[in-house]
């Protein structure tokens, strides 16, 4: 195996070569967009794309390491892209076009062309951390799925195979980091969306605790559940770039005012005497056998590492599939209320305001976004209020409760993070149901609310499988170390797909 | 959809059969108190930033479509 080109490695080395004088920002900059420019409409990865601003970010970006600004600033310098779920700026204070201002979409026909006024959070606090926004990807419409398929601009294809899905929702920010196109991309996660593409894309996917990450500027699916994080080549790079988008906002009255501590520093590699946990419930039946070996593999390196290895059971496991299609469907519904036609986006021009409501969400939602808002609808309305929605709360309740009794005896879980491997493109599109279930192992996490992170951990017929660290909550810091240092003992951080070439 | 939404419907259902008697609902996972701010003055969104996007404007307004008919 040879080493990957520059384009391809971690922030980490890309950083180091930078602090040598070894390339430049223009340089990594361009290398991306050469890499965007050869597959990124034949992977379909990107939905917006502003070179122009990429380089003039990438000179002002030199400018400040020729300075001896990087020292400190790990970010300075190194492209990314946003899922196209984050708004960016793209209108001036006069209402004009922001020249190379992005649009966008949330994937969706109902927000085609939308210009936001203002940037996200995670928008501002990347810009302020030197980092150069080279487009937004795409994604499953309003972050609803689990393969990209879901997308009103059509699916993402797997760098690894390109008949394959990358997972979703943030499918377009999996296959554009394990492609070359960006150093690293921010994902959201509501019940797997950053953890499951990154295990079928072969890269590290982090969803932080619920509340460490802002969400203003994140266009709402589950307010509940919704959390923002990184897909990336390497666990540091995870930590890297959580340090830079975590901490208190105030106009996101759910995150919370934790200090944030160096996430880097808590890298040691030494896993020795931690008590991992491996809930015997997340090696489901149906779980693809390759990819149970692949985890079983993984499992028994951390024990040689020195981690004390711990049998542990959380019974609610698979209630956690029919909690999370109550709780979130009802939470959508509610959210995307606002698309009415009227003060932006999509409108179908009707004469009179219910018609124009009906053709207007008719025809701008596409079928699971419609499924999921009537399934969400129906929990919350009279009469059913209290057997679906309440009945779930209270069944989240109890899979919060064990996982706080589980993670009272243990500093981290170890689980599979997906049950299988990136299937075909159509393969699971006519079967919501099934397409459900690839969520199974992480949904739960986020019902908890609970930090999680999905590290490559092998092959399984020549595609990437993830095992998956849960930690307590705003404990980001064991749940990277524990990741880092089976990343480190594990010899897979180099493995590419076959993209990764000149 | 029909039949898919029947079928989503049924493995949600499943959840009849866990016992909640004793548990309360958990509509989020922070302890979450009123989050109170100073009421501070200041300036709005521009006018023209926010009919930016307006499907239907006149003027300085949103312009919608007919909201009460006669005889409704």
């Amino acid at each position: 195996m040879s080493a990957p080109l520059l384009v391809d490695r971690s922030i980490t080395e890309a950083a180091a070569a930078l602090a040598a004088g070894e390339t430049s920002a223009l340089e990594l900059t361009d290398a991306c967009l050469a890499r965007i420019e050869r597959d990124a409409s034949r992977l379909n990865t990107f939905l917006a794309l502003d070179p122009d601003g990429a380089r003039a970010t990438a000179d002002a970006a030199d400018l400040a390491l020729a300075r001896g600004e990087g020292a400190n600033r790990p970010l300075l310098g190194i492209p990314y892209a946003l899922k196209d779920i984050f708004v960016t700026r793209a209108l001036d204070a006069d209402g004009n076009d922001l020249s190379g201002g992005l649009a966008t979409t949330a994937g969706s026909r109902i927000l085609e062309g939308y210009r936001s006024p203002y940037p996200s959070a995670a928008q501002e606090r990347l810009e302020a951390a030197g980092a150069i926004l080279l487009g937004k990807t795409n994604c499953d419409e309003f972050a609803m799925g689990s393969s990209n398929e879901n997308s009103a601009y059509g699916p993402v294809r797997n760098p690894w195979d390109e008949s394959a899905v990358p997972g979703g929702s943030s499918g377009g920010s999996s296959a554009a980091v394990a492609g070359g196109q960006a150093f690293f991309a921010l994902g959201t996660d509501t019940g797997g969306s950053i953890r499951q593409p990154a295990s079928l894309t072969g890269t590290v996917g982090l969803k932080p605790t619920y509340g460490r990450v802002s969400r203003f500027g994140m266009i709402a699916f589950a307010s509940s559940l919704d959390q923002a994080g990184p897909l990336t080549r390497s666990v540091r790079d995870a930590a890297l770039v959580l340090g830079a988008i975590a901490g208190h906002d105030p106009r996101d009255s759910t995150s919370v005012e934790t200090p944030v501590p160096d996430y880097a520093a808590a890298l040691t590699g030494d896993v020795r005497g931690l008590r991992l946990g491996v809930p015997r419930e997340y090696f489901v039946a149906g779980m693809e056998p390759g990819v149970e070996a692949a985890v079983r593999a993984a499992l028994l390196l951390m024990r040689e590492l020195g981690a004390e290895m711990v049998d542990v059971s959380l019974p609610s496991t698979d209630r956690g599939l029919a909690t999370y299609y109550i709780i979130a469907p009802a939470e959508a519904s509610a959210n995307l209320a606002r698309f009415d036609g009227v003060r932006y986006g999509l409108s179908a021009g009707a004469d009179e305001l219910w018609e124009n409501y009906t053709h207007t969400r008719g025809s701008g939602f596409g079928p699971e976004v419609k499924r999921r808002i009537m399934l969400g609808t129906y929990a919350l309305s009279a009469g059913y209020y209290d057997a679906y929605y309440v009945k779930a709360q209270q069944v989240r309740t109890l899979i919060k409760a064990e996982f706080d009794e589980v993670l009272g005896t243990v500093e981290a879980i170890l689980a599979p993070t997906s049950p299988n491997v990136a299937f075909p493109i159509g393969a699971k599109v006519d079967d919501p149901l099934a397409m459900y279930l690839n969520d199974a192992c992480t949904l739960p996490v986020n019902i908890a609310g609970l930090p999680g992170i999905s590290v490559p951990c092998g092959l399984s017929e020549g595609k990437p499988v993830g095992l998956q660290v849960i930690g307590r909550a705003f404990d980001e810091s064991t749940v990277l170390r524990v990741a880092d240092a089976y990343e480190r003992a594990a010899g897979f951080a180099d493995l590419r797909a076959p993209t990764a070439r000149a | 959809m029909q039949a898919q939404l029947a079928r989503i419907l049924e493995a949600i259902e499943t959840l009849r059969d866990v016992d909640t008697s004793h548990v309360g609902p958990t509509a989020s996972v922070i302890q979450l108190e009123n989050v109170m701010r100073e009421d501070v003055a200041s300036a709005p969104m521009p006018r023209e930033v926010t009919l930016a996007n307006a499907p239907l404007r006149d003027g300085e307004f949103l312009r919608v479509p007919t909201v009460l008919e006669e005889g409704r």
